[in-house]
């Protein structure tokens, strides 16, 4: 029992950078319709910074700080320097398959220069609460990770505040919903669509930056928090912009329990094969029941593109 | 083209390429490395054409092709050292293992597109190095697969081969694509609605280009372990799959010929960057950026690019050498728009379609047995919103039935139902005595039921020609051995195909070239080319949904007379459209829905004259009654 108390907590932990990640991946999809795949890049980049500029010796928030304005910085490069310019030219099938080719080389990019700056070397930063735990009887559980699943719920009620009690939110929701007839309202689509990369690179990089004191970070996370994130995204449903949180807590749970009870050494391995089933359950449950039964999560995303 | 025409002089002409470049290997006689680094481009570049099926030509984002070309790799390796076998069965066993694998994994994917798409399949080249771990007594683990041996005395000859197969794996591939096949596969990757609504099974079709990508991956990757000797799971990682990537997209990712030349660049360009091992990923990735904003389809399809803008200069000259003559509008231009000169312009309309038109037969394809198409009482809701209401009506063979409406009032609803892509909820759709209930749309069409959409619908580059060819496909009977030994049955259907499509492009009006691009056309024109492609099915039922809104008084008058020759030729129609006077003219039923119900059927004159379609259109019950009242009193 316990064990499976201290599981659920590290798998809490996991699915703060999913969803986070996640939220980062819905933000850019429901104004350009395009997965942004260099979000994982921004979360590895995010912490690295800020482990950095911490292991200088200089305040910690100063660090937070740099690594939330390169999050900030990534997201806005990102869309108007790849998405951006890439959708507006003709390729064979569809600009937004092109773009999000763009996305996976501006991703690799990323990784390459990292990979310059900080070798493969892990960086830990300081916690930004103390390394101390709370004991709960024979139940510990440590600052650290109480602080990244709390510091990730604060990121979700601050992104709701903004898309719910901020007239920008208003203007993006308005965006997620029809682009084009929001233009038509006199909305700059241009202005809010950066907007909606920045809050997402804010959020991306905040999770870098929660998750770097307990789990060290390397230049390779990047590629494996876009793969997990959006696997947290499909699952929940793309552009649901909700439906990523209990994705990734399931993503999570299963991944903590499976590495602990099942086998460590294929853990990564028993990952993949699970997104990849849960990639094809929805069509197969749908089928297999002759349309009686249909995923859940994705009801919303087919009425919308109906 | 330097290619020539007929089939075997453009076989012969490939063979006459192969032939120049073993000769040039002969007479170079490269060093070894440099054996290894053109056998490399040679292996690549076959790995491309069958990575340029899938993504270019049929627009599935799919990343698992270097996995299936890693599967491939191995098992014709782990053959070759293990248990000593030659390389050319070996090759076979693993195109067929990886043709298994691939149909596996389609047919687990087949439900997915895009995105989903995408990221499942990007799982796949991730459990290589996993797989590899597993089976590590045959296959090294992490450390590789070491002495895979060259079948041949040296890697000179080795080179020759691997070049020869790249030359016939470019001659079969292109072969593939330029028929029925690469026109259903084109058409698939940009609008599956209108594909499967010509009979063309998008799931199916791309279960079948993801087995020929992934069998072409295994060639590949067979021919690929014995130029190093040595395979380890890193050669067909994710970078891999980004070199891929680089050389389909900066190649052309929709052509052939742009796999060779992707290979040269991805291979050999880099080798003359200094410090280029370390760096290739990020070079690549940088290259991939550039070329996405400033030649997205690559070298090869800018080139076609290129030679069909100059085409399109050259025609201009033309146009403007013989003036105005040869456009047929300058006939048809009526004097003036009064109803009674409309007969006038009919016969002139159907006199100078004679004259442009062969004889392009519309009959139905199939036996000329008498079959009805019935409608029986449907209901379709949406949520609240009850969409069509118990309608029934009937279409006879050489039929003519108008549905009219305002707005909203379900009429294109019923045009999915019969076409199959809204289910109803309640009632029945019969051809004959079959019940269509349950049939998919590509089955349906294949009954032969077609229909245009309400928006035209330009797809990609297809040429006018292509767009109606496309509609034949399911008439185009030859298969993909046919198509990919260039055999003669294939090239006569093809160039029937071909004829058939230029007559029915000019029984439809359509005045420009048939090998411009139908998104270089008019509005009115790409109308008329849709209808062309339904047509081109030789359907016995005909839905047209609002073919004439957006055309002009010529246009319009053309479709007219080209509509009452189909249906003497024993199609039937049923026509949805808001031109209600072309409408009364033309069909001998018309059909009024409101509110998802009928509420008059008749021959024009009886629903010119009922009350209830004239409260419909022009108000409500109780201003007309009103209004009425204040008139009589």
């Amino acid at each position: 029992m316990l064990t499976n108390l201290h599981l659920i907590v590290s798998s809490l932990v996991l699915a703060s950078s999913y969803a986070l990640v996640g939220i980062g991946y819905n933000l850019a999809y429901s104004t350009l319709r395009v997965i942004n795949f260099a979000q994982g890049q921004i979360y590895m980049l995010g912490a690295l910074i800020f482990a950095t500029v911490a292991g200088t010796g200089v305040p910690l928030i100063l660090a937070l700080l740099t690594g939330v304005a390169a999050g900030a910085l990534l997201g806005m490069a990102i869309e108007r320097f790849v998405i951006t310019p890439i959708m507006r030219r003709g390729f064979s099938h569809g600009n937004t398959q092109a773009a999000l080719l763009g996305t996976v080389a501006a991703g690799i990019v990323l990784t390459e220069v990292a990979n310059r700056a900080w070798g493969t070397k892990e960086l830990g930063a300081a916690a930004l609460f103390g390394s101390g735990s709370v004991h709960i009887g024979s139940f510990v559980v440590g600052i650290d990770s109480l602080t990244v699943i709390g510091g990730a719920v604060l990121c979700l009620v601050a992104v709701w505040a903004i898309l719910y009690k901020t007239s920008v939110g208003l203007q993006m929701r308005a965006v997620f919903a029809d682009p084009s007839v929001t233009m038509l309202q006199g909305i700059n689509f241009r202005t809010v669509t950066t907007i909606s990369f920045v809050v997402g690179g804010v959020i991306t990089a905040l999770a870098g930056i929660l998750v770097s004191p307990l789990t060290s970070v390397t230049t390779s996370s990047g590629l494996q928090l876009s793969i997990l994130g959006i696997l947290a995204t499909l699952v929940g449903g793309l552009g649901r912009m909700w439906g990523v949180v209990p994705a990734a807590i399931a993503i999570g749970l299963s991944q903590s329990f499976v590495s602990y009870y099942i086998t460590n050494q294929y853990a990564d391995l028993v990952t993949y094969v699970g997104i990849f089933v849960a990639l094809i359950a929805p069509y197969w449950v749908s089928k297999l029941t002759g349309g009686a039964l249909k995923w859940p999560l994705r009801r919303q995303r087919a009425a919308a593109a109906a | 083209m330097l290619l020539g025409r007929g089939p075997l002089r453009r076989a012969l002409t490939y063979a006459l390429v192969a032939a120049v470049l073993v000769g040039a290997v002969e007479a170079a006689q490269p060093g070894d490395f440099q054996a290894q680094t053109w056998a490399w481009v040679a292996a690549t570049a076959i790995m491309l054409f069958g990575f340029n099926l899938i993504f270019g030509v049929t627009g599935q984002m799919v990343f698992s092709h270097s996995f299936f070309w890693g599967v491939g790799a191995y098992i014709s390796g782990v053959l070759t050292v293990v248990y000593h076998w030659n390389l050319i069965p070996a090759l076979l066993v693993a195109v067929i293992g990886c043709a298994l694998a691939s149909y596996f994994f389609a047919g687990l994917l087949v439900g997915l597109r895009g995105f989903a798409l995408a990221i499942a399949s990007f799982v796949l080249p991730l459990t290589l190095p996993k797989l590899t771990n597993l089976s590590q007594q045959w296959t090294g683990g992490i450390n590789g697969l070491t002495g895979i041996p060259l079948p041949v005395g040296s890697l000179q000859t080795y080179l020759a081969i691997c070049l020869v197969v790249m030359v016939a794996g470019l001659w079969l591939t292109q072969n593939l694509i330029s028929g029925r096949f690469g026109r259903a596969w084109r058409l698939v990757g940009h609008n599956e609605m209108m594909a499967s609504s010509l009979g063309i099974s998008p799931s199916r079709e791309k279960v079948v280009v993801f087995i020929f990508s992934s069998s072409i991956a295994a060639v590949s990757g067979a021919l690929f372990g014995p130029i190093f000797a040595f395979i380890a799971p890193d050669s067909f990682d994710l970078n891999a799959m980004l070199s891929i990537l680089v050389g389909s997209v900066v190649g052309g990712a929709g052509t052939m010929i742009g796999g060779v030349i992707g290979a040269l660049l991805v291979v050999e360009v880099p080798q003359l960057l200094v410090g280029y091992a370390e760096n290739a990923a990020l070079i690549y990735a940088i290259v991939l950026l550039v070329v996405l904003r400033v030649l997205p389809k690559g070298v090869a399809g800018t080139a076609v690019d290129f030679a069909y803008n100059l085409g399109l200069r050259k025609l201009s000259d033309v146009r403007h050498a013989l003036g105005k003559l040869r456009d047929p509008r300058t006939v048809l231009r009526p004097g003036g728009m009064a109803a009674d000169q409309r007969p006038d312009d009919a016969e002139a309309a159907a006199s100078v379609l004679h004259a442009l038109a062969p004889a392009v037969s519309f009959a139905p394809a199939g036996n000329g047995t008498h079959v009805v198409l019935r409608v029986e009482d449907v209901h379709v809701r949406f949520g609240n919103l009850q969409a069509v209401q118990g309608m029934s009506l009937t279409v006879e063979p050489g039929g003519f039935t108008g549905l009219i409406g305002p707005n909203g009032a379900g009429k294109s609803t019923l045009f999915n139902v019969i076409s199959g892509f809204v289910a109803p909820n309640q009632g029945r759709v019969l051809v004959g005595d079959t019940d269509v209930a349950g049939l998919p749309v590509p089955s349906r069409a294949a009954l032969g039921i077609a229909r245009t959409f309400q928006e035209t619908q330009v797809v990609g580059d297809f040429t006018a020609r292509e767009s109606v060819a496309v509609g034949a496909h399911i008439h185009a009977r030859y298969t993909h051995l046919h198509a990919l030994l260039d055999l003669p049955r294939s090239r006569r259907v093809e160039a029937e195909t071909s004829a058939f499509a230029d007559d029915l492009l000019r029984s439809v009006g359509v005045s420009g070239a048939s090998w411009r691009r139908v998104r270089d056309f008019p509005y009115g024109d790409q109308k008329l080319v849709q209808v062309a492609r339904a047509l081109a099915m030789r359907p016995r039922f005909l839905l047209l949904d609002e073919p004439a809104a957006g055309l002009n008084v010529d246009e319009v008058t053309r479709l007219g007379v080209l509509l009452d020759r189909v249906r003497k030729e024993g199609v039937g129609i049923l026509l949805v459209e808001h031109n209600v006077p072309f409408v009364l003219d033309h069909c001998d039923t018309v059909i009024v829905m409101h509110h998802g119900e009928m509420i008059a059927e008749g021959p024009s004159d009886r629903i010119l004259a009922s009350e209830a379609v004239r409260e419909a259109y022009l108000g409500t019950s109780m201003s007309h009654r009103e209004a009425t009242q204040e008139v009589t009193a």
